[in-house]
């Protein structure tokens, strides 16, 4: 397909957003507040707040970098991502588009499906978990990379066809039902977590929960094959967990619609919730199955039915939308597909991809990843937003030249990967500089490019 | 009226959920008996939680947002 033809057929798909969005249709803080709350609970918080206590980190830690990780993601979706996306009322693909040319934007949208779809896959094997409870299936060990199982393969394959057909058939209805679901969901974190807290000692008063927390719980005792972990990593990764969406500004989609650039401080309303409070319980309650990640079975002891109930449904309500959207990406590169068709391929595709444990046992590194991989886009779009106007360089060249690719953003992307895979530090430490240097390098590469001061 | 009923009852079964997790934390009730509260609350809430909402509307909306993600 020429390249003019895929530019065209991908803006056909966003048509629909290509207008700033109108006065009359913003929001009120309250209907931010409400969708950032119901947005923030998936399958994901089963395995995360687990492996946390896998990890090794001290309850000390645990608190205080889930406080200032879930503070500094807050502030970057109210520093960083509200206020370009209030500015332009643009989603990001528009955006971008006007920066990196839509040649890039395409390898761009790629890129994102491609992560959505292991993203699905971890989903699956998540929710595999709870239903290969009943029928016996066995979990993979912690360390397993591949299949172990031919079970555990054509569980993994059930489901992946059972979420994708859903997804085909009803996207829209099924999430809106994907909504009731939220605050139920985070209900049974709370109870599981309540339910077993006798298991581990504490008493009805709570006057030992804090002993029993730093001694059973989060003990500072790592797993066998896990690294340790201290306050700057749960720091980071509460930071980075939604790095995508905030500093890689794919939340522009939401926030266009805001009235103000301080609504970003409305996902507070999902990081608490969502990124503090259930992966504090999900912790509770892979302590008392004896540190086995299994989130099926530990929902379970703690939930009865309602538990394993609780982990598909978190599964499938993350699992769903990120099909759709891997579909939606996809599509760009697609010959005249029709959207079901697009979704079968992404399905299948995740669904190969979530037969190999590797993928949820460890997802935290995957997470790390992911955020990496579309970081430096953001980097880009901040530096030509906020920078070029005040170092006098022109912005929006790719669009006032004509060109599919903006070959300095390209650079960028492909420099700061290379530069953040060689960094001498933890993977969750990377990204932090990395964006730094995406700042600095795209600034430096179009510095050339500036106009005289006025006299 | 039934909005209002429907979303009245989603908060109660809400409410009965969490309730039974401090009953048995709080020692109560016994495991099997707080699992069996925990899923008709459970049930409860599915039921007149889809109803409320299949008679409400969406606020905000980010569809077919492919820039979008997961959380």
């Amino acid at each position: 397909m020429k390249l003019s033809q895929l530019m065209s057929r991908m803006d056909a798909l966003y048509e629909y957003d290509r207008e700033p969005v109108a006065p009359d249709q913003l929001k009120t803080g309250w209907q931010f507040a409400s969708l950032l709350a119901g947005e923030h609970v998936a399958g994901t918080e089963f395995v995360i707040g687990a492996f946390f206590v896998l990890h090794g980190v001290t309850a000390a830690d645990l608190i205080l970098g889930l406080v200032v990780g879930n503070l500094l993601a807050v502030l970057s979706w109210t520093f960083i991502c509200a206020p370009v996306a209030v500015q332009t009322r643009l989603t990001l693909y528009w955006y971008l588009r006007r920066i990196a040319g839509p040649g890039l934007t395409a390898v761009y949208n790629v890129a994102n499906a491609v992560l959505y779809c292991i993203l699905a896959g971890a989903m699956i094997a998540v929710s595999a978990t709870a239903i290969g409870l009943p029928l016996g299936v066995k979990t993979p060990a912690l360390t397993d990379v591949y299949p172990t199982n031919p079970a555990w393969v054509a569980l993994t394959f059930a489901i992946g066809a059972a979420f994708v057909t859903l997804a085909i058939l009803g996207f829209e209805k099924l999430s809106n039902f994907a909504r009731v679901c939220a605050p139920w969901i985070l209900a049974i974190f709370v109870v599981g977590a309540l339910a077993v807290l006798p298991r581990l000692g504490v008493h009805a008063n709570l006057d030992n929960f804090w002993e029993i927390a730093k001694a059973r719980i989060w003990n500072g005792v790592t797993s066998p094959g896990q690294d340790k972990f201290s306050v700057w990593h749960i720091i980071f990764f509460a930071w980075f967990c939604n790095l995508a969406m905030h500093i890689a500004l794919s939340d522009m989609a939401l926030f266009r619609y805001a009235r103000h650039w301080a609504y970003g401080l409305y996902s507070a309303f999902g990081m608490y919730p969502g990124h503090m409070l259930a992966w504090l319980c999900s912790g509770i309650m892979v302590a008392a199955v004896g540190r086995q990640m299994d989130p099926g079975m530990m929902a379970a002891e703690a939930a009865g039915i309602a538990g394993p109930v609780a982990v598909v449904l978190a599964g499938w309500t993350t699992a769903n939308p990120t099909l759709y959207r891997a579909g939606l990406a996809l599509q760009c590169v697609t010959p005249n597909w029709p959207r079901w068709k697009v979704t079968l391929i992404a399905g299948f595709i995740t669904t190969v991809l979530s037969c190999f444990p590797v993928i949820f046992m460890r997802l935290l590194d995957y997470v790390a990843i992911y955020g990496l991989v579309l970081m430096p886009m953001g980097a880009v779009v901040v530096a030509e937003h906020w920078l070029f106007p005040l170092l006098r360089i022109p912005r929006y060249r790719a669009e006032q030249t004509g060109s599919a690719v903006n070959w300095r953003a390209g650079v960028v992307w492909a420099g700061t990967l290379a530069a953040c895979f060689l960094m001498p530090m933890h993977l969750f430490f990377r990204w932090l500089p990395g964006y730094l240097f995406a700042l600095a390098l795209y600034t430096a590469l179009n510095l050339h490019l500036r106009k005289p001061a006025p006299a | 009226m039934f909005r209002t009923v429907f979303g009245l009852m989603a908060a109660l079964s809400l409410a009965a959920c969490l309730a039974s997790g401090i009953l048995v934390f709080l020692g109560c009730v016994e495991s099997e008996t707080y699992r069996r509260m925990l899923s008709v609350a459970s049930l409860a809430w599915f039921v007149s939680a889809a109803a409320w909402s299949g008679k409400s509307t969406r606020p905000l909306e980010k569809q077919g947002e492919a820039n979008s993600s997961e959380r």
